[in-house]
């Protein structure tokens, strides 16, 4: 038992060890390339690295470094040992295991693996080299393509991509960067960065990217002596053409749907009794299903009823309640969705297939009371199902008053209040007393009363004349029996008295 | 385009013009649209009338278009917004709906009665000799009874709603597609001028956009 815990515990520190090859792909044939062996986590020193015997190929080991690193509190050790290799021609190479010996006597082995031997990319040269292209390069509005920038650096550092999407473009997702690596003709490393973006476009017509690259390059011997430098690379544009979907074939109730697209339906139940519901789903999936309209439903003998519909995630769902009437077997139809099919340049229809429902005749069985059968069920009060239609006015609708009228009625109303009360609180206006003495005329009796009230308005030696001289007058008339003569004249001067 | 043709026909019919209510009952709803929509107006309830019409012939779109002009110009009325919520259409409840009782004594010529009541009892208490208590503590009792309705009028009254009357898509400035709209999407129109045919709406999840004026004209 302890023994073959310790074997366990053995092979496990063993097993903790790992060693791997990374080689050049493509190796070029005839130039110095670089490939590593990397031990991870070596538990001894390594001793011995054995390079086998391979036809055609020519490598010893280079330089060694070893690194450590420690991520959440778990250190770990690499020993990388570089290897110098040159292939004589052009092919594909077996690489067998390479050993790997350790101080302590164990030993660790690669797996056996090919080295494609093949010329490099001759159109790298200089310092930088980048290409755009649209893939594919013709699309329908609303089919996807993708935007493709390839860039190759040999030296230097990419700050900003020279290259972003065309105006107008409708992005189907994340931007997408990679790395990896390339050689040239003379075996040189390069750095590929690929950068992709999903796209669409809405319009038909030519869409075209171009644009200029720049790298910033480090110059100069000593640490002292560095500068950057830029330097800028035109990229060759690329067209993307959108062509408009074609007129022809086209169906009525096409709604700008981009296959492919998928469409089917399913049954809650199969089997159902007269009067009970069952819901029957109809299920879009594709790209911008959200575009699909619910689709007309008949079914001879079912009353169907559009419930809710949902669209996320690449899924378009239409419910209807399908309610039986008669029984027997209801016929569901096949639904079809038109669609773009963009590989065949046609319009397709994702069709379902038809279902079948069964319609038992009378209700289910109340199963509550056991060897009990339920009796003609009691109607059952249908509750409210929600607002109704109103019925149309014929134009017999009480004339509505006009927004202004309100607050103008308002205002109107407040002056005249104002004016009301102002009225009232000044009181009446007193008589005229000398339009009072004018309409006496000749009455003694009325002229004595009219005079009475004027005399305290009297403000002329004048008007208090001509008052004596008619009140002598008057008193004449009344009391001594003469005759009141003209008084118009003193009326006159009395008269304008307020 | 419809109003012109309907009206059209209208001039150069050859005897009586038909009488679309007519129309409408002997179960030929569609064909009395065109006439219903053309002799709208700016009467709310002919534009009901209309929308009811068009929900009697299938067609939710321009059910919903005419609907949301009556509720545009009769935002105090309850029937529109009981029919478009009859039509499966979600509408915002109205300041009017909110108020209950309460907004009903500041509504209508009701309103208007009591504002001129109102009005004479706050200027009498102003400036009267006699009273100016009862007549100020009647007219700000009258005003706290209107003010509600008239409050909700103000406020519903500032919006303008229209629909979709066909499947169609909400578009953005450059005229990109934003977003599906079905037929009979109830919208808003905030006060802003559109632009090349297109007018500004606001959907009910609040996002804005464009639609053709075609699209929303009923």
């Amino acid at each position: 038992m302890v023994r073959s815990l310790g074997i366990w515990l053995l092979m496990g520190l063993v097993w903790s060890a790992e060693v791997a090859l990374d080689l050049p792909d493509p190796c070029i044939p005839g130039a110095v390339m670089q490939a590593s062996l990397t031990v991870t986590d070596p538990e001894s020193q390594v001793t011995k690295v054995e390079l086998p015997e391979v036809p055609g190929l020519t490598w010893q080991l280079g330089r060694t470094s070893s690194q450590t690193r420690v991520v959440n509190g778990q250190a770990s050790s690499s020993l990388t040992v570089g290897i110098n290799l040159r292939a004589a021609k052009a092919g594909t190479l077996e690489i067998p295991p390479i050993t790997v010996r350790m101080r302590n006597g164990s030993a660790l082995s690669t797996s056996a693996t090919t080295l494609r031997v093949a010329p490099g990319e001759a159109r790298l040269t200089g310092d930088l080299m980048g290409e755009v292209a649209f893939e594919p390069a013709t699309i329908v509005p609303g089919e996807s393509t993708t935007l493709t920038y390839r860039l190759w650096v040999r030296r230097g550092e990419v700050q900003t991509l020279g290259i972003n999407p065309p105006e107008g473009a409708i992005s189907l997702g994340e931007r997408q960067i990679a790395k990896g690596r390339a050689f040239d003709a003379q075996g040189q490393e390069w750095t590929l960065l690929t950068v992709t973006w999903p796209l669409t476009f809405a319009e038909p017509g030519p869409r075209t990217v171009r644009g200029q690259q720049e790298v910033l390059i480090s110059v100069g011997d000593g640490f002292f002596d560095q500068r950057v430098t830029r330097h800028q690379t035109a990229i060759a544009p690329a067209t993307l053409t959108v062509a408009s979907l074609p007129e022809v074939g086209r169906p009525a109730d096409f709604t700008g749907l981009i296959g492919p697209v998928t469409a089917t339906s399913a049954l809650e139940r199969e089997r159902v009794s007269i009067g009970e519901g069952v819901v029957l789903s109809f299920t879009v999936s594709g790209r911008q299903v959200e575009l699909v309209k619910r689709p007309a439903l008949v079914i001879p003998g079912v009353q169907v009823y559009p419930k809710d519909e949902k669209a996320e995630g690449g899924h378009h769902v239409f419910r209807w309640d399908l309610v039986p009437t008669t029984p027997g077997n209801a016929l569901v139809p096949a639904l079809a969705v038109p669609y773009f099919d963009p590989a065949g340049k046609t319009y397709r229809n994702a069709v379902t297939q038809p279902l079948t429902l069964t319609i038992l005749p009378g209700r289910a069985r109340d199963l509550g009371a056991v060897g009990a059968t339920s009796a003609e069920p009691a109607p059952v009060a249908v509750a409210p199902t929600g607002p109704t239609l109103p019925p149309p006015r014929h134009g017999q609708v009480t004339p509505r008053p006009a927004p202004w009228l309100a607050p103008a009625v308002f205002v109107g109303a407040l002056i005249i209040g104002l004016a009301a009360g102002g009225w009232a609180r000044r009181g009446p206006r007193q008589a005229h007393r000398g339009r009072a003495l004018r309409t006496a005329g000749k009455d003694p009796a009325a002229l004595a009363t009219a005079l009475l009230a004027l005399r305290p308005a009297l403000t002329t030696e004048a008007q208090r004349t001509a008052a004596d001289r008619l009140q002598a007058r008057i008193d004449g008339t009344r009391f001594g029996g003469q005759a009141l003569g003209d008084i118009a004249d003193l009326v006159t001067t009395l008269e304008v008295v307020p | 385009m419809i109003r012109v043709l309907a009206l059209l026909g209208l001039l150069l019919g050859t005897g009586v013009a038909e009488d679309p209510y007519q129309t409408w009952a002997q179960g030929r709803p569609a064909e009395a649209l065109p006439i219903l929509i053309a002799q709208a107006g700016d009467h709310w309830d002919r534009w009901q009338d209309a929308g009811l019409a068009a929900a009697a012939a299938g067609d939710q779109g321009r059910a919903v278009a005419c609907l949301a002009r009556a509720m545009t110009l009769a935002p105090e009325e309850a029937d529109p917004r009981r029919a478009l919520r009859a039509l499966g259409v979600e509408c915002p409840p109205s300041w009017h709906e909110r108020a209950g009782p309460l907004g009903l004594p500041g509504r209508g010529w009701s309103g208007v009665v009591l504002l001129a009541l109102a009005g004479l009892a706050l200027g009498w208490a102003a400036v009267g000799r006699r009273h100016r208590r009862s007549a100020g503590f009647l007219g700000a009792a009258l005003v706290v009874v209107i003010l509600p309705g008239q409050l909700a009028g103000v406020v519903d009254g500032q919006h303008h709603w229209a629909a979709t009357v066909r499947p169609t898509h909400l578009l953005d400035h450059a005229g990109v597609p934003l977003a599906p709209l079905a037929a009979g999407t109830l919208l808003r129109l905030p006060d802003r001028a559109g632009w090349s045919g297109r007018v500004v709406v606001a959907l009910p999840d609040g996002r804005e956009g464009f639609l053709a004026a075609a699209d929303v004209n009923p």
